[in-house]
């Protein structure tokens, strides 16, 4: 029995160069990776950054040029993928057209050579916990997408994989439906108990479903770790740009004192924060600030970085506002548009002389 | 189709708009219905008139009815007049059935492999292999055919090669048999059962390949569980392509079975050449075109079925 909590899958110095192409495209340039056990883990990341490679290494379709696969200590890394206890839900869902929704779900459990009795009360189960009992005997071109969908997922779940393997598989729908996608996928995991390898280029969908995620780019893993952790502690540019919308802004350490750096930004212009990478006076670093966590202060406050107003956007839950600073620094901050007290909504005018709060806490230095 | 719509009043004012426009896809197809009447229909009224005439002593018919050469079919006059059975036309029939079947199978056995490496291939070489596929059409057939008599005669190819590598003493007689007919037929139509076979398996979604391998069916597996379910609508037109002509083969069973193995294509050749009896071979020309209708009509209803199954 699988605890969770154990290793389910471990990558070590896992490469894939593509050689049939002139000079070898290197798709993967290295991977190590620790999924646990019934865990949702998401691979995010840009078109072409490898996320794909990687879960098509691990179901097998492709083999690595270098590295190992551990699946619960074995490595299966050149196994075929029919001896590989996982199985994939497509991006297209690669639905059986000469077959039946029913003959698709025992498809998987026909390879396995299980029983016929076996197969049928698999396949009706599987079929109630999509919610597509009804539609058993249709063809899959008589399906609506989000119905593939279920079934494409109830396919893949049927044979108990070790580790269920996801690539993009929301992306071919609609919004609304992706998002009762994302909660009805998550019931499922949890339901299950299977680890979930979900691939997406979506942050929001990453951030919303993920136990962890690993952020990639470039055939490379920027970041692995929970949803918190990548948004609030980027580690590098990359991750900080690509995860939410933020504000880098070069700066020189010009103090460092009891855990707080002082970094200046322009000249006369200073901003406090913590000191995360353990940065030295005299270093030069970049610095990510969320939007939402500037705020306008009152111009007295204490700290207060006067600004001027010099754009203004409505985007209904929010309200963004672009603003520079000293020395042509400018930032973007984000305020809620509630509802307060009969007051205007947006008071601020463009070329309003304004002031700013930056907390110590909201800001990150960003590793090199 | 604005157009259409404009042409279709100026014809007939006052009709309705889909009167109207049936009227005028009709006029759009009058082309085709005409060539189809002059080039396709008026010969086979010719055919049909031809075989219920008598025969011309020097060949072409008299302007007289007669059924003889329906009762030929089947029967042999004595020279009293009286009608004895005689098997040897539905022999032939039967043996061009056999042997069309027979080329069916063969062809099909041969062009499946053959179809589905060629659609495995990357997209760019696919072309290619494709063209090197039609370079045979380039040469004469009577060239192609002839050319396996080099091959298969006594003092060929084979037998050379076989004796030369002491397999064999003597040569083995490869030619004027029922086998070196079937080989000329494959060969022959050989493409056309590979290209309907690979054209249904290009259009195949590569992921459902990976989708049976990951589903725990190895290659040999997905090959029958789903590549030749996919390729079926490819397979039966092959078969149609490939068993439709070999029912009237002239060229192969007459350089390669020498006459003797005779199929229905010769035999309606002879009669318009050196038997000079020309309503006999109209009769046996109609009761090719009877066989090769019952199949494409079985192939239609089987396509209307797969269609209301919603099937592929």
């Amino acid at each position: 029995m699988r605890v969770n909590g154990d290793s389910a899958i471990l990558i070590n110095g896992l490469r894939k160069v593509y050689e049939s192409t002139e000079n070898g495209v290197v798709a993967l340039k290295r991977a190590d990776l620790e999924v646990l056990c019934g865990e949702f883990f998401t691979l995010l990341g840009p078109s072409g950054c490898g996320k794909t490679t990687l879960l098509r290494l691990i179901a097998g379709f492709e083999y690595p040029t270098e590295g190992e696969i551990h699946l619960f200590g074995k490595n299966i890394a050149n196994l075929p993928p029919f001896k590989r206890p996982v199985n994939t839900v497509f991006q297209n869902y690669a639905l059986f057209p000469h077959l039946t929704v029913a003959e698709n779900v025992a498809f998987g459990l026909q390879g396995l050579k299980k029983a016929k009795s076996e197969v049928a009360e698999i396949v009706t189960e599987m079929l109630e916990m999509v919610h597509l009992g009804h539609l058993a005997d249709r063809h899959p071109d008589k399906l609506s997408g989000g119905q593939r969908q279920r079934i494409a997922l109830a396919r893949a779940l049927a044979p108990r994989p070790e580790v269920l393997l996801l690539d993009e598989p929301l992306s071919a729908l609609d919004l609304k439906l992706r998002q009762a996608m994302r909660e009805e996928l998550k019931r499922i995991q949890e339901q299950t108990g299977i680890t979930f390898i979900f691939v997406t280029h979506d942050q929001e969908e990453a951030l919303a479903m993920s136990d962890r995620i690993a952020v990639m780019s470039e055939g490379q893993i920027q970041q692995i770790g929970t949803p918190e952790e990548i948004y609030e502690s980027p580690s590098n540019q990359f991750v900080a740009n690509f995860i939410g919308e933020t504000n880098l802004v070069n700066i020189e350490v010009v103090g460092v004192n009891n855990g707080t750096v002082e970094c200046s930004v322009a000249e006369g212009l200073i901003l406090k924060c913590t000191n995360n990478h353990n940065v030295v006076s005299g270093d030069k670093r970049t610095l990510s600030i969320r939007p939402e966590n500037i705020r306008f202060v009152d111009p007295s406050t204490s700290g207060a970085l006067p600004c001027k107003l010099i754009e203004k956007t409505y985007i209904g839950t929010d309200i963004q506002y672009q603003v520079a600073l000293a020395d042509g620094v400018e930032l973007r901050l984000r305020e809620q548009n509630t509802w307060r007290d009969g007051k205007d909504r947006c008071s601020h005018a463009l070329g309003d002389e304004l002031a700013i709060d930056v907390p110590v806490g909201a800001t990150q230095i960003l590793a090199d | 189709m604005n157009r259409t719509m404009i042409n279709a009043d100026a014809i007939a004012p006052g009709m309705s708009l889909k009167r109207r426009q049936q009227l005028l896809s009709i006029g759009y197809a009058m082309p085709v219905l005409v060539t189809i009447l002059i080039f396709l229909m008026v010969p086979i009224m010719f055919i049909i008139a031809f075989s219920v005439m008598k025969a011309g002593v020097y060949g072409g018919v008299e302007w007289e009815f007669s059924l003889e050469a329906y009762i030929q079919l089947l029967f042999e006059r004595q020279l009293d007049e009286s009608l004895v059975f005689n098997d040897a036309y539905i022999g032939i029939i039967l043996r061009s059935i056999k042997l069309a079947l027979m080329t069916t199978v063969f062809t099909l056995l041969f062009a499946f492999p053959v179809a589905v490496w060629l659609a495995m291939q990357p997209k760019k070489k696919r072309n290619l292999f494709i063209f090197l596929l039609t370079i045979p059409f380039w040469v004469n057939i009577l060239i192609r055919t002839f050319s396996w008599l080099l091959i298969l005669r006594d003092t060929g190819l084979v037998n050379n090669v076989l004796i030369s590598l002491g397999v064999i003493s003597e040569p083995i007689r490869l030619l004027y048999n029922d086998a070196a007919v079937l080989v000329g037929l494959v060969y022959t139509y050989a493409p056309f059962m590979v290209l309907p076979i690979y054209s249904t398996l290009e259009k195949m979604d590569r992921n459902l390949l990976e989708a049976a391998q990951d589903l725990y069916h190895n290659k040999i597996k997905t090959l029958f569980k789903v590549v030749l379910p996919l390729a079926k609508p490819g397979i039966f037109a092959g078969c149609i392509l490939t068993f439709v002509p070999s029912l009237g083969a002239l060229v192969a069973p007459e350089l390669l079975g020498g006459g003797k193995q005779m199929m229905l294509g010769n035999l309606i050749y002879r009669q318009f050449s050196e038997a000079r009896n020309w309503p006999f071979g109209a009769s046996l020309s109609l009761v090719l075109l009877v066989m090769v209708m019952l199949v494409l009509m079985i192939a239609v209803m089987r396509a209307d079925r797969n269609e209301l199954k919603g099937g592929s």
